[in-house]
């Protein structure tokens, strides 16, 4: 595996992983601008029309058959966030040339079409995107916000982060209301693609057989950027807990869930994360993992209990589903998981698991196309220059008491309760 | 490597060796030059397999629903107290189960030691260990489980729509079972269901990572306990061809309606028809209802669907049903299109365009499984126990012709055998 760094232009950067040991060659272009209430929705509107169809294959039908031919080259737009950090993105992936029956320039073809997704949408008379294209992809993304509390384990861990990031940016990241969308039109979100098109920082990321010096000529043929001044993108992050908050709310379940919201201040930014994500791993990450064996295994308390983070951000939720009668007993299980932690009362055993798990899970980055473009972003965007192999080195190296000093920066800042439970008196 | 049969598929590049284990285990092991190295043991036996018996019993055992589930939770157990996670974890595995209606499924996957982890995961699911203690604990953990799909309209709706398609069918089956069965299991049920099932020859082991052939027979040789043919007879109530319910509806805390249409298809039990039936399938699924499909098209233009929508079919050893799935605010109006495009494609077939590029696509999604260890094990242990081989389903697809469709669809999506489940929003208290 060689990795190899480009500027394509200014503010436009590229990164080439070249291995052999895919069938597929991926390339993901993400243009990054700060996440906003204002913005959030046009960014998440703009690769959803964009991926619908294009100037030269005006319907759906027209684009999807075009992408068909090309061995089913699949072509996406979506919007992501790490931290403050709003990503709007394309992927293509498509399977590499040597396994095509026919076709030559199998990769170049691709790109050509990935091209035209993003720079040469179908836009109308008054130069705005189709405006029936528009209203269509604002209800599906109506239909999206509603369809939030389908997923009840996502529903109150989105929930949950919505309400610890209250009045902070971080908190658009989770859309919860339907009228921001209602109201965008063809002429606002067309004013919002021009502006992020040509001014925002641009990360492409290529996984694949192709050599690096390859990929930029093609990406530089085929793709055309503009120079743009790479403003820094900052996420503000919260070291210790604010107030207390405990939050409790109603809907129609069986199973309550309970969500634990905690500021640990550690970021991707910080040269010591990876004692967190040895912390992670201990803590809650795995089937030998404090709150698995004790919550789950010797409490018989719940079938999932785990946390999730943002590693830009610097949050952590604990989410597990539970009786809604075994509330108090499960949040003082978890918490006192966390200070066993805080307290060092961490046997050798639970160490090396943890440490194993969490350099098992890195080294299996290398083997997953989209895990390998993500870690490198994820990095790349707090300017962070670690590679899979010096963290992984780092976690080697690590202490119980790096562990201890990783949870002790922990802090709980609020507890969620969304149950079927009738108000108790 | 004279006892291993060696497979290649030059097209995708890609070769396993196979080998029956004396054991009475099939072995297959799928080089990779990954870092990470993946093994899945599965055995034929899952929640549709309520009433049974070897040849040695007298009586066939009816068991509570859940069973096979509530094995696959137990079977981490072991005799010294030892959790099975924390044994794979020691030597940096991470391991895995999971059950359907016919499979059940153990797994891990690890960067290092591999022989180490292969022989834990071969001892310990012939070492079970069931106590009225740990099975009254993991009644709690499952119960939990019960209850988080009790809440998840998308398990709701596809479990409803099999009640609408099964009179006896075990299919209909909820894998997890409900909390009143699962109190009813004990260690008595639960040793006389792994003494028949869990047999060597009822089950297949497939590694793939970078490991070769002879270390994971020495493993085997080194763990296996040789396993005495069993022939297991299966009891299932005469299942008659018509459905139960052609419309089952259920209120759930969901936005707009969702939706599975399923049609109840023909059971065939030798492989090699299975394999057809799946190829053909595939193609025709993705003719009519895929993304490029104009059904697709017309209907989300129209506003009659929404991007949730998918269309799969599943063909188990003793069930067969096509579903198309979805969430939009009219199911019924849905139900009525998909089977007016039927009618219209069992008169007017589709161009031999759609008919290439739909091969082409699963040509191309079957090369992209190759990119991952787990996808290639999980695949062939999935295929295997079902008497097939992965490895034959690219050729298996291309072999298809557009009569060969045309038969099957006029066989397939009967609209008297179709099926309608839904589970709509709460109505106004």
């Amino acid at each position: 595996m060689k990795i190899s760094n480009y500027e394509v232009c200014e503010g436009v950067k590229l990164t080439v992983i070249q291995t052999d040991k895919f069938k597929t060659d991926e390339l993901s272009v993400s243009f990054a601008v700060p996440l906003k209430k204002e913005t959030v929705v046009l960014d998440h509107l703009v690769p959803e029309v964009l991926s619908h169809s294009c100037k030269d294959y005006p319907t759906q039908l027209e684009f999807n058959i075009a992408a068909e031919r090309l061995y089913a080259a699949d072509l996406e737009g979506y919007a992501s966030n790490h931290g403050e950090v709003q990503l709007i993105n394309f992927r293509l992936n498509t399977i590499n040339e040597s396994f095509a029956f026919d076709e030559k320039e199998l990769f170049s073809k691709a790109l050509g079409l990935f091209s035209k997704m993003i720079y040469e949408p179908l836009l109308d008379s008054d130069g705005f995107f189709d405006k029936e294209i528009v209203e269509k992809k604002k209800k599906d993304l109506c239909d999206a916000v509603r369809a939030r509390k389908n997923n009840k384990t996502r529903f109150a861990s989105s929930r949950a982060v919505e309400l610890l990031c209250e009045g902070e940016d971080y908190a658009a990241s989770v859309l919860s209301s339907t009228e921001a969308v209602e109201c965008v039109t063809a002429k606002d979100l067309k004013a919002r693609y021009d502006e992020v098109l040509n001014s925002s920082p641009v990360y492409i990321y290529f996984v694949g057989a192709l050599e690096g010096e390859k990929v930029l000529a093609k990406v530089k043929e085929i793709l055309p950027f503009t120079p743009r001044t790479a403003e820094k993108l900052v996420t503000e992050v919260k070291y210790e807990a604010g107030e207390f908050r405990r939050i409790t709310e109603r809907m129609n379940i069986v199973q309550s869930k309970l969500c634990l919201g905690f500021r640990s201040g550690m970021t991707l930014a910080q040269d010591c994360y990876h004692n967190f994500v040895l912390f992670l791993e201990l803590f809650g990450g795995s089937p030998v993992s404090k709150l698995f064996v004790n919550v789950r295994e010797k409490m018989s308390l719940c079938y999932y209990c785990s946390p999730i983070g943002d590693n830009t951000k610097g949050i952590m939720i604990v989410s597990s589903g539970i009786d809604g009668k075994n509330r108090e007993k499960a949040e003082k299980a978890i918490l006192q998981q966390l200070e066993a932690v805080k307290q060092g009362d961490i046997s050798d055993d639970e160490f090396e698991s943890a440490k194993k798990s969490a350099v098992g899970a890195l080294l299996e980055v290398n083997d997953d196309q989209s895990a390998l473009a993500r870690w490198y972003r994820g990095r790349a965007l707090v300017s962070n220059k670690e590679t899979l192999e010096s963290f992984t080195e780092k976690i080697l190296k690590a202490s119980k008491e790096d562990v201890v000093n990783a949870a002790k920066g922990v802090s709980l800042e609020m507890v969620y309760f969304l149950t079927g439970e009738e108000e108790r008196a | 490597m004279e006892n291993f049969t060696l497979k290649e598929n030059a097209r995708i590049g890609e070769k396993y060796y196979y080998l029956k284990h004396k054991s009475g285990l099939d072995i297959y092991v799928v080089p990779k030059k990954h870092l990470s190295s993946y093994a899945i043991i599965g055995t034929r036996y899952g929640a549709s397999d309520r009433s049974f018996k070897t040849e040695k019993d007298e009586d066939f055992l009816t068991v509570p629903d859940g069973v096979a589930h509530f094995l696959e939770h137990k079977l981490f157990e072991s005799e010294d107290g030892e959790d099975t996670f924390a044994r794979f974890a020691r030597v940096g595995g991470n391991a895995n189960a999971f059950t359907g209606s016919n499979q059940t499924c153990y797994l891990f996957s690890t960067t290092e030691n591999f022989n180490e982890n292969l022989e834990i995961l071969l001892d310990f699911v012939q070492s079970p260990h069931f106590t009225e203690e740990n099975v009254a604990k993991e009644q709690g953990i499952i119960g939990e489980e019960i209850k988080m799909y009790e809440d998840d309209p998308n398990w709701r709706v596809h479990f409803n729509m099999l009640e609408g398609l099964y009179l006896n069918n075990p299919a209909k089956v909820n894998v997890c079972g409900t909390v009143e069965t699962i109190s009813k299991i004990t260690p008595e049920i639960l040793y006389r269901c792994y003494n028949t099932f869990y047999n060597l020859n009822n089950m297949v082991l497939c590694v793939c990572g970078d490991v070769d052939a002879e270390t994971v027979v020495s493993v085997a040789d080194r763990v296996l306990k040789p396993a005495e043919k069993v022939s297991i007879i299966r009891h299932s109530e005469e299942e008659p061809e018509g459905i139960n319910q052609a419309f089952v509806s259920e209120e759930g805390e969901v936005a707009m309606p969702i939706y599975n249409i399923g049609f109840k298809e023909k059971v065939l039990s030798d492989p090699s028809e299975l394999l057809k039936y799946k190829a053909e399938m595939e193609i025709l699924m993705r003719m009519m209802f895929s993304k490029s499909s104009e059904f697709y098209n017309d209907s989300y233009e129209s506003g009659l669907i929404t991007p949730w929508f998918s269309a799969w079919s599943n063909a188990g050893r003793d069930a067969s049903y096509s579903v198309i799935s979805g969430s939009a605010p009219n199911p019924e109006e849905i139900f009525e299109a998909v089977k007016a495009e039927i009618r219209k494609r069992r008169e007017s077939f589709f161009d031999l365009d759609s008919f290439e590029r739909a091969k082409r696509c699963i040509y191309a999604e079957t090369l992209t499984d190759f990119n991952s260890t787990s996808s290639v094990a999980n695949a062939m242990v999935g295929f295997a126990l079902n008497g097939n081989d992965f490895f034959d389903f690219a050729d298996a697809v291309s072999a298809v012709s557009v009569d060969d469709l045309k038969k099957r669809l006029a066989e397939s999506f009967e609209p008297e055998r179709a099926v309608l489940s839904v589970v709509v929003p709460f109505s106004a208290e």
